[in-house]
C-alpha cells in the first residue's frame, strides 16, 4: 500500500542539512531586508511620510474675499459683488495632448492674427479632441451645466491660449442643485470644480463702464510686479480702469480653509483657516444723477455716434461724471465668453467700446482752443482786450500752407474785439494772433498751452489716459524724423506720422491759435484748461476716488487728490474772455446761445465755448465745453462746475456736444433735464 | 530548544529501552511555539481588520472582523483535525488530488466572476472560493507525493522536467488571471524541488529560465507586440518603479501604502491613522493589510508581526528536520515556500520594494479561502510534526 521508500526514516542526510540551512538563510535574508526596509521607512524617514499623509487628506480651499464695492458720491452702489456658483476645470488634470494641442493652436492663431487685413486666411480650425476620456467627462459635465462638450472644448482651447495655469471658468450661474451634484461626485468629474464665487455687480450697466473697468486672474507678468507684491497666484485683481487704481483697496485677500477630504476628495471636515479680509469699500466723487444724465445725454444728441465728456468741480477738481460712448455692459465680461463674441463686441469695428474716450482719445479741439491762444497773445502783448480787428470773413496769409482762410460759412463779422470774437467765434481774430505769435520767442502759444494743461497728463486717478500733443517747431522736427526713420525701416512710401515732410511753419501756428492742425487733445484735458481759466490760473488735478471706507461706509482713508499746479494770469485780460464766454452762451449771436434757450443766466450764468474741429474724415468733431456756477447774493459762487462734451462727427459744436452738455448743466443745477435746444449755428 | 523538546529528552533519559505506552509526540499534540505564532497573527489580524474596516460597511462596523473571526475560528479547527490525521495516507490520493486542483481551477476559469477585471472566485451566496488558495497546498501535496515516487531518481533531469511540468500546467492557468498566486505556485515547485535535493545544477538552470521568461514576458514581449500580461498587470509589475499621482494607478496604491507605513514612525498613529481611515490605503483589509498595521501600530507592531512569521517560518523548518519520512520534509518544504513567498512579496509590496500582485499575507489579510488554506497547512505542518515526533519516540532517537 504504503511505498517503503516512503515509510523508511530518511536520516538527516548531510544534502537535506545543507539544503535547509539554505532555505533558512534565503529566509533570514527576505526578512532582512524587509526589516531594514520598514526601519528606513518608518524610523528614518516617518516625518516625511507622516507629512505627506497629513498633506493628503487636507486640501486648502480658497475662501473668496468680496471685492470691495464702489459707490458714488452719495453712497449709491455702483459697483457691487454678488455671490454665483462658477464651474471650472483645472488644467493640469487635463491631458498633455489637450495642452499641447492648444498651444500649437494659439501659435497658429497668432501668426494669421499677424497677417494683414483680407489676407489672413482661413479662421484657425480648433484642434480636434483626441482624448476620448476627456471628451467622455465633457459630455458628462456637459450634461449637467447644459453645454455641449464641443463648447467646453473650444472653451477650453481658448483659455488654455489665454493663461495656460489658471482654471478654466466653464460655466457660471450653475444651479445650486448642479453644484452639488458636481461636488458630490468628484471622483467621476477629475479636475472639475463647482465653486462658489465672488463676481461682479453692476447696477447700472454700461454706465462709466470703462471708468470701473474690468478685473481678472492676476497674470503671470503682473505676479513680478511691485503693486502686486504678496498677491497670491489665482486672486482677482483689477486689470482696467478704478478697479487697477484702487485695487490695494478693493481687492481684500482671500482666505483659506483646510478641508479634510478622504481619498475620493470627499469633504470628512473643515480645520479653521484664515478668514478672508473684505475688499474696502471706494467712494468716489461721481454723482450718480449726473452720471446718468450726462450718459443718456451723449447717447441722445450723439446719435450713437462716439463720444466722451466729463464734468468736474472746478475748485477740487473732483470728477462729478465722466462718459464715454459707445460703452458696453460689463456684465457680459463675468462670464465665460467666446473670442469670436469677444471679437464682435469689444473689437474695433464694434467701435472699441473698452476704450476711455474721455481721457483716451486725443481729437483736435477746435474753436475750445481759442481762449489759451487769447491768453497767450495777451501776455506777449499782441493784443489788448480792447484791440479791434476787423473780420471780414475771409484772409490771405503770406507764408505757409494753404491760401485764403475763413470764417465758418465765411461769415464776416466787422471789427470785433477779444471779447466779441470770444462771442462769435472769429476765426480771423484767432489766425491773426495765431499769425503774431509765431516768431515771438519762447513760443507764447505752446507754452501758455502747457500752462493749461494741453500736451501734459492731467494725473487723474485713471490709467490709459493720453498725453496729448501741442505741436511746436520741435515737435515738427521730431515726428519729421520718425516719419523718415520708420519709411526707411518698413520700405514705405509713407507711414502716416506726417502728412509731408516739411519744416513748421508760420500756417502750422494759425492752426494751432484755433486748435486745428496736428493739437490733440483729450475731453478731460480741454476740461481741466477751463477750470484753470475759471480758477484764475490755478490747475486742478482732476481725481475721482474720494474715500476709502469700510463695508458700512465708515470713514477709513481720506484719498490725496494732489496739489493743484498755478500760474499767472492777468486779471483784466481773463475778465474780457470770461464775459466773451459768457456772452457766447446767453447772447443773441453768440456761438451757444440757442442751445440754452430759456436758461436763467442771470441766476447760473454760463462760460460757453463751441468747437468744430475739422477731421481727415472730413466730418467735423463737436466740441463743448462750459464752466457755470450759482450766483448767490454775497456773491460767492456755488455748485460750480466745467463740462466738456465731444462727439466724433457730430457736426457743429452746438449741434450735438452743446445740447448734451446743456442737459448735463440743467440737471446739475435744476435738478431736471430739459431746456435744451440741439443748436444749428455756425460755428468753427 | 523549547519546553517541549526538553521534556521529551526527559522521558527519553527514564525509559531508554522501552517503547514509552503513551508516545511522547501526543503528550502535548501540538507544537505550541508554532500555535503562538499562528494564534498571535490572527489575533492581530481581527484587531487590524477591526481598525481598518469600521467605516467600510454602512450599519456593520463589524462586518469583516466577525466574518474573519468565524473563518480563524473553523481554521483552527480544520488544523486540529487535520493535525491528527497521518499525512502520508494523503499520498495515496495523489492521482485524485491533482485531478481536484485542476479541475478546480479550471472551472474558476470557467465560471468565474470578475472582480476589479480578473477572474479569481467562484461565487456562492454566502462567500466566494478562491480556488487557488486551496490549489497551494494540493500543489504542495501531489509534488510532494511525485517526487517521493522518484526518490531514487531525483538527481535524474527528468524528474525536475516532470515535476515542473507539473507545477506549471495549473500555474500558468492561474497566472492568466491572477499572476499573484502562478508566481506562488512556481515558488511552492521550486521550494519542494530544492528540498528534495534536486542537482545544483538544474537549480540554477531553472533560476535562469525563470529569469529569462521574466525578461521575456516583460521586456522582449510588449517590444515586439504580443501581448502577454494584460496592461493591468504590466502596469502592476512595473509601477512600484516609478510611483504617480493618479488614484486609479497601481503606483498610486503603492505610494499611499509606503506613506501609510512610513507615517506610523515608530510606535503608530493609533486612531490618527488617517491613510487608513480616510480610505487613502486601498484594499486597507486584503492586500496592504500590513500598511495598516505599519501605520496604526508603527514599527513596533510591523516588527512584531514580521517576528511572528519569522517564528513561524522557522518553526517549519524545525518540523522539515523531523519529519519521519521524505513525502513530509517534501511537503513542509513546499509549506514553507509558500509561506515565505507570499510573506515576502506581500509584505515587499506593501513597503514597496516588490511589484504589486495582489498576493494576501498569510493570516493578516481578510478573506476566508486564504484564512482556511492557511490553516490546512499549519493543520499539516502539525500532522507532519506529529508523526515525527511519534515515530522518534517509538524509535527512541529524539535528540534536542
Amino acid at each position: 500500500m504504503i511505498d517503503p521508500v516512503a515509510e523508511r526514516r530518511i536520516p538527516m542526510s548531510q544534502n537535506l542539512a545543507v539544503r535547509v540551512a539554505v532555505l533558512g538563510m534565503v529566509a533570514f535574508v527576505l526578512f532582512g531586508i524587509v526589516f531594514f526596509r520598514l526601519w528606513y521607512l518608518q524610523v528614518l524617514s516617518g516625518d516625511q511620510y507622516l507629512a505627506q499623509a497629513n498633506n493628503n487628506r487636507v486640501r486648502i480651499e480658497r475662501d473668496p474675499a468680496p471685492r470691495g464695492a464702489i459707490v458714488d458720491r452719495n453712497g449709491v452702489p455702483l459697483v457691487e459683488n454678488r455671490r454665483a456658483n462658477v464651474v471650472t476645470i483645472a488644467p493640469d488634470r487635463l491631458p498633455q495632448e489637450i495642452r499641447d494641442a492648444a498651444a500649437e493652436y494659439g501659435r497658429r492663431a497668432g501668426l494669421r492674427e499677424r497677417r494683414p487685413k483680407g489676407r489672413k486666411g482661413e479662421p484657425e480650425p480648433l484642434p480636434r479632441l483626441a482624448d476620448a476620456s476627456t471628451q467622455a467627462l465633457y459630455k458628462r459635465l456637459g450634461r449637467v451645466i447644459g453645454m455641449s462638450w464641443r463648447d467646453i472644448h473650444q472653451r477650453v482651447v481658448e483659455e488654455l491660449v489665454q493663461v495656460p495655469y489658471a482654471p478654466i471658468v466653464l460655466k457660471t450661474d450653475v444651479s445650486d442643485a448642479e453644484r452639488n451634484f458636481l461636488a458630490e461626485r468628484a471622483r467621476r468629474f477629475p479636475g472639475i470644480e463647482a465653486e462658489l464665487r465672488y463676481l461682479r455687480a453692476y447696477p447700472h450697466r454700461g454706465l462709466a463702464a470703462q471708468m470701473f473697468g474690468t478685473i481678472g486672474e492676476i497674470t503671470e507678468g503682473q505676479l513680478d510686479q511691485e503693486r502686486f507684491r504678496g498677491v497670491p497666484q489665482g486672486t482677482i485683481v483689477g486689470q482696467d480702469g478704478l478697479e487697477y487704481r484702487y485695487d490695494r483697496y478693493l481687492r481684500g485677500r482671500d482666505g483659506s480653509r483646510r478641508i479634510i477630504v478622504d481619498a475620493n476628495g470627499n469633504p470628512k471636515g473643515i480645520r479653521p483657516g484664515r478668514d478672508p479680509v473684505p475688499g474696502r469699500q471706494v467712494e468716489l466723487s461721481i454723482d450718480l444723477g449726473l452720471q446718468t444724465t450726462m450718459h443718456r445725454a451723449l447717447q441722445r444728441f450723439g446719435a450713437g455716434r462716439p463720444g466722451g465728456a466729463v464734468a468736474l468741480d472746478p475748485a477740487t477738481g473732483e470728477v462729478l461724471a465722466m462718459a464715454s460712448l459707445p460703452t458696453f455692459d460689463p456684465r457680459v465680461l463675468s462670464r465665460p465668453i467666446t473670442q469670436q463674441r469677444y471679437e464682435a463686441m469689444f473689437g474695433e469695428e464694434a467701435g472699441s467700446p473698452l476704450f476711455n474716450r474721455a481721457i483716451g482719445a486725443q481729437y483736435p479741439t477746435g474753436s475750445t482752443f481759442k481762449p489759451v491762444t487769447a491768453l497767450a497773445g495777451l501776455a506777449a502783448g499782441k493784443v489788448t482786450p480792447l484791440t479791434t480787428i476787423n473780420d471780414t470773413g475771409c484772409i490771405t496769409l503770406g507764408r505757409g500752407v494753404g491760401g485764403e482762410r475763413c470764417n465758418a460759412k465765411k461769415q464776416a463779422y466787422g471789427p470785433v474785439d477779444l471779447r466779441e470774437a470770444m462771442k462769435v467765434s472769429s476765426d480771423i481774430y484767432f489766425y491773426l494772433l495765431g499769425q503774431s505769435l509765431n516768431p515771438v520767442p519762447g513760443r507764447p502759444l505752446q507754452s501758455w498751452a502747457h500752462r493749461m494743461g494741453y500736451g501734459r497728463r492731467t494725473g487723474i486717478d485713471l490709467p490709459g489716459e493720453a498725453k496729448g500733443a501741442v505741436p511746436d517747431r520741435e515737435w515738427r522736427k521730431e515726428r519729421n524724423e520718425l516719419e523718415l526713420q520708420c519709411r526707411k525701416e518698413r520700405d514705405v512710401p509713407s507711414c502716416g506720422i506726417v502728412a509731408e515732410i516739411r519744416d513748421w511753419s508760420e500756417g502750422d501756428n494759425v492752426n494751432l491759435a484755433i486748435g486745428q492742425g496736428d493739437l490733440q487733445a483729450t475731453p478731460l484735458q480741454v476740461a481741466v484748461s477751463y477750470a484753470a481759466l475759471a480758477n484764475g490760473g490755478r490747475v486742478p488735478r482732476p481725481h475721482l476716488g474720494r474715500r476709502v471706507e469700510d463695508e458700512q461706509g465708515r470713514l477709513i482713508q481720506q484719498i490725496d487728490p494732489g496739489t493743484a499746479r498755478r500760474f499767472k494770469i492777468d486779471p483784466a485780460g481773463r475778465q474780457a474772455l470770461m464775459d466773451g464766454l459768457r456772452a457766447a452762451a446767453s447772447q443773441p449771436g453768440g456761438t451757444s446761445a440757442g442751445v440754452f434757450g430759456d436758461w436763467d443766466h442771470g441766476r447760473f450764468p454760463i462760460f460757453g465755448k463751441t468747437g468744430t474741429a475739422q477731421t481727415t474724415s472730413g466730418l467735423d468733431q463737436s466740441w463743448y465745453v462750459a464752466y457755470a456756477h450759482q450766483n448767490t447774493p454775497e456773491g460767492k459762487p456755488l455748485k460750480r462746475i466745467v463740462v466738456a462734451v465731444t462727439v466724433e462727427k457730430g457736426g457743429f459744436g452746438a449741434e450735438s456736444a452743446a445740447p448734451a452738455a446743456c442737459q448735463v448743466l440743467s440737471k446739475w443745477f435744476t435738478g431736471k433735464v430739459g431746456g435744451c435746444v440741439a443748436g444749428s449755428s455756425q460755428d468753427t | 530548544m523549547s519546553a517541549l523538546g526538553n521534556t521529551i529528552t526527559d522521558v527519553q533519559g527514564d525509559r531508554p529501552a522501552a517503547a514509552p505506552a503513551r508516545p511522547a509526540g501526543m503528550a502535548l499534540p501540538i507544537d505550541v511555539t508554532l500555535w503562538l505564532s499562528v494564534l498571535g497573527i490572527s489575533i492581530l489580524s481581527l484587531l487590524t481588520i477591526d481598525a481598518a474596516t469600521i467605516d467600510d460597511v454602512p450599519g456593520d462596523p463589524d462586518y469583516f472582523v466577525k466574518r474573519q473571526a468565524f473563518f480563524v475560528g473553523m481554521g483552527v479547527v480544520v488544523a486540529l483535525v487535520l493535525s491528527r490525521v497521518d499525512y502520508s495516507r494523503l499520498r495515496e490520493l495523489r492521482h485524485g488530488l491533482y485531478a481536484v486542483l485542476i479541475g478546480g481551477i479550471v472551472a474558476v476559469f470557467a465560471l468565474g466572476s470578475a472582480t476589479r477585471g480578473s477572474k479569481r472566485a467562484i461565487q456562492t451566496p454566502l462567500f466566494e472560493i478562491q480556488f487557488s488558495e486551496l490549489g497551494k497546498i494540493l500543489l504542495a501535496l501531489v509534488l510532494a507525493s511525485f517526487l517521493v515516487d522518484r526518490a531514487r531518481r531525483l538527481k535524474d533531469r527528468d524528474t525536475t522536467a516532470r515535476a515542473m511540468l507539473l507545477a506549471l500546467v495549473p500555474a500558468s492557468i492561474v497566472m492568466a488571471e491572477d499572476l499573484g498566486s502562478g508566481l506562488v505556485f512556481v515558488a511552492i515547485a521550486f521550494s519542494v524541488l530544492f528540498v528534495a535535493g534536486i542537482s545544483w545544477r538544474h537549480l540554477t538552470a531553472l533560476v535562469a529560465l525563470g529569469a529569462a521568461s521574466v525578461a521575456l514576458v516583460l521586456v522582449a514581449a510588449p517590444a515586439v507586440g504580443v501581448e502577454v500580461l494584460k496592461p493591468y498587470q504590466q502596469d502592476r509589475l512595473t509601477s512600484f518603479l516609478h510611483p504617480s499621482e493618479d488614484p486609479s494607478d497601481a503606483g498610486y496604491q503603492q505610494n499611499q501604502s509606503r506613506i501609510a507605513i512610513g507615517s506610523g514612525q515608530k510606535t503608530g498613529r493609533g486612531d490618527a491613522a488617517t491613510q487608513t481611515k480616510l480610505n487613502f490605503l486601498p484594499e486597507h483589509h486584503t492586500d496592504f493589510a500590513f500598511a495598516v498595521v505599519g501605520e496604526r501600530w508603527g514599527f513596533a507592531g510591523a516588527a512584531l508581526v514580521l517576528s511572528l512569521y519569522a517564528l513561524l517560518i522557522w518553526r517549519a523548518l524545525r518540523i522539515l528536520t523531523v519529519a519521519k519520512n521524505l513525502f513530509g520534509a517534501l511537503l513542509v518544504g513546499g509549506i514553507v515556500g509558500m509561506l515565505l513567498c507570499q510573506v515576502f512579496v506581500n509584505v515587499g509590496m506593501n513597503v514597496g520594494i516588490m511589484p504589486i500582485t495582489g498576493i494576501p499575507l498569510p493570516l493578516l489579510s481578510y478573506g476566508g479561502s486564504s484564512v482556511l488554506s492557511t490553516f490546512l497547512a499549519i493543520g499539516l505542518l502539525q500532522s507532519v510534526y506529529l508523526q515525527g515526533r511519534g515515530a522518534a519516540a517509538l524509535k527512541g532517537r529524539i535528540r534536542t
